[in-house]
Parts: structure tokens; sequence; C-alpha cells
């Protein structure tokens, strides 16, 4: 579990630190103050190394489709991840664990190793001057607990985007939750699977419980493969059972949270925009299933949002529990660098009852 | 459900209560002083957490002046100790001693009332204020009857003889507040000097 995280060149992050981090974080500020970009930090330090995690970043912020040419591919990918756009800094971004291990990853964007001699772009075989055309690459070194570094290159050229060479498996597993992307039916259904599958009494986890205090109705869940997609099913005492995806946005979104923690046992989930389709009603009894199933499965949480209520709601559910492990951090721009305060119990409590801005 | 409150000035009066708050609101309109904002921390318990959740709200770092203002109750000198745990636990700067500010971002001042050596609240001040009304006879003789046809007197009688004050005035049933924007208390009593002076140091 990370203890706090530190961030140099990244989006818009000259140098910012958050810590401590707690089990369960919850980032607020203003539009545009760096939420998102602190979970993108966070997956990429978890993907140790995994240069892919790149372009699927830039996917969750809406770069669904990459076209055109070289030099505007690398444009669209690349310079967007460095402090002001500036590709000639070095990103670095590292992470402290409970355990006082620390580990880290630094991105560069460094000389290709080969030069396209021809067709190049703007000079022909013909062309009178000495230049040549190398082609850049972004490096990505991860820095390991040992000292050892792992470096892989993404090499953008006319055969497409690549990692090279491949990326080590990460040390713990990691998801992200963006905010215009919901999980799909069929990876809810095989992160169920996951634990249905399991006989591990360790690693068994009654999502169905943990439903029913959104849903009271709710007598079991399975998954039924309806039109070739594996969907989860809910009986509510009907005369059949419907899928949960039709039992309202909350219960849906509250079912891919909780499966999405139970299957990062160990390791770290980032939510961004957590309030997204969730009334202010339920918002109490959502922070305490995912408060269980982070503890149940040792994960650690950091979500984003801009909701008093989701604040209170948080604060409320922690509360009432017998680990108080959240933390509130709330970024805030202070003389053009993002800074990020925090709130522990006492404060955040007093700061609610005293109807303070916390966001 | 209204919305949050931020920090709106770079002075901040944090107040013990909603009497106290509306009482001293109206007399800094009053005294005519501008770019105070008051905070209501709520009970004598709460201060210590509300220190804390101003450090960490957005903007405190544009503040430079913070004043706090509580009632001595029977032991002024453990009111005092109790507000500098408080700034100690948000670690902020803490005065030797009360309406002296000590220098730091912010400045810190702290306030007791009705002062630094006697037991009391702002009622007490109030009342003090008053001494001299015709009205305050008759409140003794109320409470003096009372006594002798009932008993006993309440335990808290600087509110009780508070309340039987403005129950005399021509508009009755206003709280402690609400008669200070009325105009009831004499703010031209040097009982308010020290007061004054504490705000106009923030």
């Amino acid at each position: 579990m990370f203890t706090a995280i530190s961030i140099k060149n990244f989006r818009c992050f000259e140098e910012f630190l958050i810590e401590p981090t707690d089990r369960v974080n919850l980032i607020a500020g203003a539009n545009n103050v760096g939420k998102t970009a602190l979970l993108e930090a966070v997956f990429l330090l978890l993907g140790t190394g995994n240069i892919g995690l790149v372009v699927k970043i830039s996917a969750f912020r809406g770069v669904d489709e990459i076209k055109g040419d070289l030099a505007s591919i690398r444009e669209l990918l690349w310079n967007p991840l460095f402090f002001s756009f500036d590709n000639k800094r070095t990103i670095q971004i590292r992470g402290v664990s409970d355990n006082e291990t620390e580990h880290g990853i630094e991105i560069q964007l460094v000389p290709g190793t080969s030069v396209r001699l021809f067709p190049g772009d703007t000079s022909t075989p013909e062309a009178g001057d000495i230049s040549g055309n190398a082609e850049p690459t972004m490096q990505l070194r991860y820095i390991k607990p040992s000292g050892e570094t792992h470096r892989v290159n993404m090499v953008i050229d006319q055969s497409g985007i690549r990692g090279e060479p491949i990326s080590l498996e990460p040390a713990v597993p990691g998801f992200f939750l963006a905010a215009r992307h919901r999980t799909t039916h069929q990876e809810d259904a095989e992160r169920f699977g996951k634990l249905d599958v399991t006989t591990d009494p360790d690693k068994a986890y009654n999502l169905l419980k943990a439903l029913k205090t959104v849903e009271p109705r709710l007598k079991r869940l399975a998954t039924i493969v309806s039109g070739g997609i594996p969907m989860i099913h809910g009986d509510i005492g009907l005369a059949r059972m419907i899928p949960l995806s039709l039992m309202g946005d909350g219960l849906g979104r509250l079912t891919s949270l909780l499966l999405t923690i139970a299957n990062a046992s160990n390791g770290v989930v980032l939510i961004d925009e957590i309030e997204n389709g969730l009334h202010h009603s339920i918002l109490c009894k959502i922070w305490q299933a995912v408060h269980e199933a982070a503890h149940r499965f040792n994960t650690q949480v950091f979500a984003t949002t801009h909701s008093f209520e989701c604040v209170r709601a948080a604060h409320q559910a922690f509360e009432a529990s017998e680990d108080y492990d959240f933390r509130l951090h709330r970024l805030d721009r202070v003389d053009d660098k993002i800074r990020a305060t925090t709130y522990d119990q006492e404060a955040l409590a007093a700061a609610i009852k005293a109807d303070m801005e916390v966001r | 459900m209204p919305p949050p409150r931020g920090i709106t000035a770079a002075k901040q009066l944090l107040v013990e209560g909603k009497d106290a708050e509306v009482f001293l609101g109206a007399l800094l309109k009053h005294m005519e002083l501008t770019g105070i904002q008051i905070q209501n921390f709520g009970g004598k318990d709460e201060l210590r957490g509300f220190l804390k959740a101003l450090c960490v709200a957005s903007g405190f770092v544009d503040v430079i002046s913070l004043a706090i203002v509580r009632d001595a109750e029977i032991d002024p000198g453990a009111t005092f100790q109790s507000i500098c745990d408080g700034l100690r636990a948000a670690d902020l700067p803490i005065p030797e001693r009360t309406m002296v500010q000590v220098e730091g971002r912010p400045q810190v001042s702290i306030m007791i009332l009705p002062d630094a050596t006697t037991e009391g609240m702002l009622e007490t001040l109030c009342l003090r204020s008053v001494r001299d009304d015709p009205a305050m006879k008759c409140v003794e003789r109320y409470f003096e009857c009372l006594e002798q046809q009932v008993g006993s007197r309440p335990s808290n009688m600087d509110k009780a003889r508070l309340q039987a004050f403005l129950s005399s005035r021509a508009r009755p049933g206003l709280l402690l507040g609400q008669a200070a924007h009325r105009g009831y208390w004499p703010w031209g009593s040097p009982v308010f000097d020290q007061v004054k002076q504490f705000l106009q140091q923030i």
C-alpha cells in the first residue's frame, strides 16, 4: 500500500507530493486541478514499465482513435504527458510503500536508435544537408525497490506503436475505472466468475450481501449468457432473474466497483468521479461496501470526486466502522503550483460539522 | 442545503456560539471595521477540531490574523490553556497571554470574556454594561422574590439576569446577539473598551 506519492513534470504537476495516503483516499478539488492526472500517475507507476499504459490513459481522456503522420501521433500521445508540454523534461513518479520501500518510473524522450533513410517526410536522398532523420523514442525506466532498473522504449513508426523490450509483470494488480468509461458486462461477469470459482475461503467474497445494502430484494446472483454476452443477473423475487444493469445505475456501478476491488487483492484501484450515477441517499452505503471490500482484499483505493455529499458520506461511513483508514486530499493551485492538503479524521469531522468547504 | 463556507477574509475572528457571532458582528458594524470574517466554532470542546479544519481549508494560506474569543466559565486560566492546546494541535502560533498578538503567519490573539481573571461569560460583560440601568433593580428584586417564593435561583444567574433584563426592553424576547443589533447594549460604555481594542488589533 502506498503511503506517499511524488510526481514531477507529469501533466499539470511540476513538483507534487501527496502524503500520508491511507487505504481509501478521496481526492477533491476544483476542475482542472489535476485530480484525474494524479490517478493517471499512480496508474503508470503501478504498471512497472508497461509503456502501453500511456496509450490507455490517452484513451481514458477520449483519444480513442490515433491517426495521421508519425509526428502528429507522437504529438498526440507524448507531449501532453509532460508538464507544460515540454518534452525535454523527465517525468518522475515515485511511490513509498507501507514497508518503506520505494519504487518509481521515469519517462523521457530520447534520441532514436534508428534513422529512417527513405522515404522521409521532408528530405529526399538528393537533399544536400547533412542532418539525419532520427526518430525520437519514448523511454520508460522502472526503478525497482532494490534500485535495479528496467528500460522499455515506446517506438512509433510506420509499423505502428510498440514497446520494446517487453514490460515486466506488475508487482501488484492495478485497475483504473475512468469517468467516461464503464466496465462492460463481460468484464464484470469475468471478475464475478473469478470470485465464484475459488474454493479458497480466504478469497471468497459475499457480493450478494454487499449489494443487498442497496437493493434489499436481491436473493441470488448468477451469470447468464444473454445474446452471447455474459451478464450478472439478480433474483429480486420476480418470475425471472434480470440483469443487474437493469436494476438502476447505482447497483450496476456498485457491482463494478466491488468486483474491481475484489479482483485487485493487495493492489490498487483508481476510480475517477466515484459519485457518477449514484444518488446521494445511497452514498454512505456505497462507501461502507467499498470499505469492507478494500479491507477484505487488502486493496488500496484512490477515488476522485466533485461532490460534498460524497465526501460527507465517506466520512460518515468510515466513522461508523472500527477502522478510520480514510483520508480526504484536496488539491489546490497555490502560486501556480498544485498542492495537496490532507484531512485527518478530526479535521474532516470539524470541517463538515462547521460546513466548511472541503472540495 | 446551503453551500459550504469558505475563507472569505484574511482576518478571522473565531467565536463560541451563535450569540457571540451575532453580538460581535453587531459591534464590528458599529465600529465600522471591515475585512474580518466571523466564524462560529460551536462549543468549547469543538475549538480544537475547528482549528485543525481551518488550517487545511482552502485559502487559509492567505489568512494574516486569527483572533479567538471564548467564555471564561469558572476558570479563565484553564480556558486560556485549553485554547492554547487547540492552537498547538493545529500547529499555530501561541500567544503568551490574552489580548496580546503573537507574531506568525497568521498572527494569533485570544480574548476571554468577561476578562482574563474573572469567571463568567459574554452575558456577564453585557450585564456589566447595563449595571446602572434602572431596570436592573427590578431584575434583582425579581430574583429575590423568586427565591422567596420558589426556594431557589436558576443555576446560571448571568444568563437568567440577562434574559430578565431583555424582557424589560421595548421589544422583549430577543436573544443577546439580536439585542446587540437592536442597540440594547450601550457600545459607548467603558465596559466594552477592551473588546473594542481587541477587535481593532485583529
